[in-house]
């Protein structure tokens, strides 16, 4: 009898482990962003509109290679165990020189993978970011820009995984749109210049 | 055949009497004996007498001879000289008189007093010489006072301005074609629209392809500095060939489009300094030296004028409050005939005495010369006697005169209306931003630029413009080239260059987002 109360007692325990009706439900948008949050290998295409003009950003991240591209202007960084390297360019001839590489832990550059499921709010078949988290989603920009304002803050996904972001961000008298679109997962292949 | 324009009434009397006039407490003219003779509307008045001024007596020989050219419209006041072509030069004044009813038909000189100081040894006058609108000379030096003459018989005193050399086209009839400013003489034009003059002390070889004309000339001359210059003479050549200044010659240089297209050979030339302020218009003008009287009051100080304070023989020059002109000579150096000559305070009140509004001291000493033409009945007629007594055994020629005449100068010819010829210029070219400064390519005979920045259009001379402050976003430039009147017009706009101004918070924006690059990489 014994045994069968033993038995029951972590039955018990399993079901209330198991079935915690205080824990997170796995969302699309939650394991999206914990995809993201994880991933290693992907390509986010940043367009900036100022009506006048749309300047780019292309990042494309492969494990320990990133590509990082502002209009003609392409600069690559290679982690190597412990150190890290830029490669930058220079009347089209590249250099590499090594950069710190133990800046973990200031969260606030991570931007779109700091971001959690409940700051957003499902409407049809995107999601807005409420009012109270305007301010987390700022910060990044905050952190040289202290006056920047976002406003319309809109994820998409695609396929469980993220596709975009796209928000406004005002500076003084410029109103930016910006719109992230995130692709390729998996995909990426980065090949570092050569240096001479 | 001018001689029956030549109206003359003579009147002539001789009085025989004693009186004194008082013109201020300090001076008394006292006439023993007066001559009137009216000829052909002059009056000349000899006076014999003394003065006393300041207690201090001295005899006098006075001549006069006054006319009103305003009231008399055939009458007026001209002056002559003694000059040869490519040089100045002195002739007495009866020469002189001749020399001007030879040169000018249509005038009959009646009477004439000598002029201006000059260089005695070529006859250059010391200040500016207008003859019938053609300065030949600018003068020497400047700083004396000038007397000038217009058509209205208005008569205009003190210094004029001169506003450099000009030159004039005439066609073959004597009609105005257009005047010019002459920027340069010796030197190349800076525009084509300049025009520059060469003369034969230019020895080299004018080696431009802008167009020559090349003229051949019936008087130039030049001041002793070769600063300014005269030049007069008909056109023989047009070329765009290196040329050089031939001999009696000068040379034109410039593609201004009146020049190009209206000159031909043939046509008149004539380059000369360009006198303005009140001396514009003036058609006759002689230098002077000292102000004697001025609103009617004899100058007390005569800060400037030839041997102030001793006597000797003078000429001067008045006009009366209404209009009159006259002439004076003081004859001196002659104490044993009763001429003792007056020092220029006498002089003064001589001329005041005798009506002056405003009377300047000529030239004096043995140039002091006056000639009046002999009458109508005089079986001499047309002769210049002397009226005065020179103090030197002969007339002296002197550099040039003032004369009174009677006849009407012809109508001047109307001008050519000026066409229209002027070029639409270039709108600017290649238009750039370097280093947040808008610059352009230079425009030929631009007279400025327009600038516009975003609709917003503003004159400026330069071919550069700060632009680092522009608004963020698209800005559109465009310029134009401002083109001066007639010759040039102005140019279009140029095609839009559109300088985008990118936020000045973008690069920090993106500066922020390669940072997150970068740490992708090293957050794990």
């Amino acid at each position: 009898m014994k045994r069968i109360q033993l038995f029951l007692s972590f039955l018990g325990v399993f079901l209330l482990v198991a079935c915690n009706p205080f824990a997170k439900p796995d969302t699309p948008l939650q394991s999206a962003l914990d995809h993201v949050r994880e991933a290693r290998n992907y390509r986010v295409s940043i367009d900036i509109d100022m009506d006048f003009l749309t300047q780019h950003i292309d990042m494309r991240f492969a494990g320990d290679l990133v590509y990082y591209a502002y209009g003609d202007a392409v600069v690559y960084y290679e982690r190597d165990g412990l150190r890290c390297y830029v490669y930058e360019s220079l009347e089209g001839v590249y250099s590499r020189s090594e950069i710190v590489c133990d800046d973990a832990g200031n969260e606030t550059y991570g931007f779109y993978r700091s971001f959690s499921a409940d700051w957003f709010e499902l409407e049809g078949s995107t999601y807005h970011l409420l009012n109270e988290h305007y301010q987390d989603f700022a910060a990044f920009f905050h952190q040289t820009m202290p006056q920047a304002t976002v406003e319309d803050v809109v994820l998409t996904l695609k396929n469980d995984r993220l596709d975009t972001i796209t928000f406004l961000l005002k500076v003084d008298e410029d109103t930016f749109t910006f719109s992230m679109t995130f692709s390729a997962y998996g995909q990426v292949d980065v090949t570092l210049p050569t240096v001479e | 055949m001018k001689k029956i324009y030549c109206f003359v009434i003579t009147l002539t009397g001789l009085l025989v009497v004693s009186m004194m006039i008082e013109v201020n407490a300090d001076f008394f003219l006292t006439i023993d004996e007066q001559t009137w003779t009216t000829i052909d509307g002059l009056t000349h008045r000899h006076i014999v007498g003394s003065i006393n001024r300041n207690g201090v007596v001295s005899n006098q020989n006075i001549n006069y001879i006054a006319g009103n050219p305003v009231s008399d419209p055939t009458l007026q006041v001209i002056v002559g000289d003694g000059y040869q072509p490519f040089s100045y030069g002195m002739a007495r004044m009866h020469i002189m008189a001749e020399n001007l009813n030879n040169l000018y038909p249509h005038y009959d000189v009646i009477a004439g007093i000598n002029g201006d100081f000059y260089n005695m040894q070529i006859g250059i006058p010391v200040e500016v010489y207008v003859r019938n609108g053609e300065v030949l000379s600018s003068g020497l030096s400047y700083e004396r006072d000038v007397i000038g003459f217009k058509e209205d018989g208005t008569v205009v005193f003190g210094r004029p301005c001169f506003e450099g050399h000009e030159i004039r086209v005439y066609d073959a009839e004597g009609r105005l074609r257009f005047t010019l400013p002459v920027q340069r003489i010796n030197h190349m034009p800076f525009e084509t629209t300049q025009v520059t003059a060469f003369f034969e002390n230019y020895t080299a070889t004018i080696g431009t392809e802008m167009h020559k004309f090349v003229i051949a000339g019936s008087d130039i001359k030049r001041d002793s500095y070769d600063t300014r210059y005269f030049g007069k003479g008909t056109v023989t050549q047009r070329t765009t060939s290196t040329s050089e200044v031939p001999e009696n010659s000068f040379v034109v240089v410039s593609d201004n489009p009146y020049m190009r297209e209206l000159v031909e050979v043939g046509d008149t030339i004539l380059v000369q300094e360009k006198i303005g302020c009140d001396f514009t218009g003036v058609q006759w003008a002689i230098g002077a030296w000292g102000k004697l009287v001025e609103n009617s009051q004899a100058k007390t100080h005569i800060p400037e004028g030839p041997s102030v304070n001793f006597r000797g023989p003078r000429s001067a020059m008045g006009v009366k409050s209404d209009g009159t002109v006259f002439f004076v000579t003081v004859d001196g150096r002659q104490s044993h005939r009763g001429m003792d000559g007056v020092t220029l305070y006498e002089l003064a009140d001589i001329m005041a005495a005798l009506g002056a509004r405003t009377a300047y001291n000529l030239d004096g000493g043995g140039s002091t010369t006056m000639v009046l033409r002999q009458e109508i009945s005089h079986p001499h007629y047309g002769h210049y006697p002397y009226v005065n007594s020179f103090s030197e055994t002969a007339p002296r020629a002197v550099s040039n005169g003032i004369f009174f005449v009677r006849g009407e100068a012809p109508p001047t010819p109307l001008p050519h209306p000026l066409p229209d010829v002027g070029i639409t210029l270039d709108a600017p070219s290649n238009i750039r931003i370097e280093n947040g400064v808008l610059r352009w390519d230079h425009v030929p005979n631009q007279a400025g630029y327009v600038l516009e920045l975003n609709g917003e259009a503003f004159e400026t001379s330069s071919r550069q413009h700060p632009v680092g402050n522009l608004p963020s976003g698209e800005n559109i430039i465009r310029v134009m080239t401002k083109g001066e009147a007639p010759f040039y017009r102005d140019s279009a706009f140029s095609e839009p260059l559109i300088h985008v101004v990118l936020p000045t918070s973008l690069p920090t924006i993106e500066s922020l987002f390669r940072e997150l690059a970068r740490r992708h990489l090293t957050h794990e």
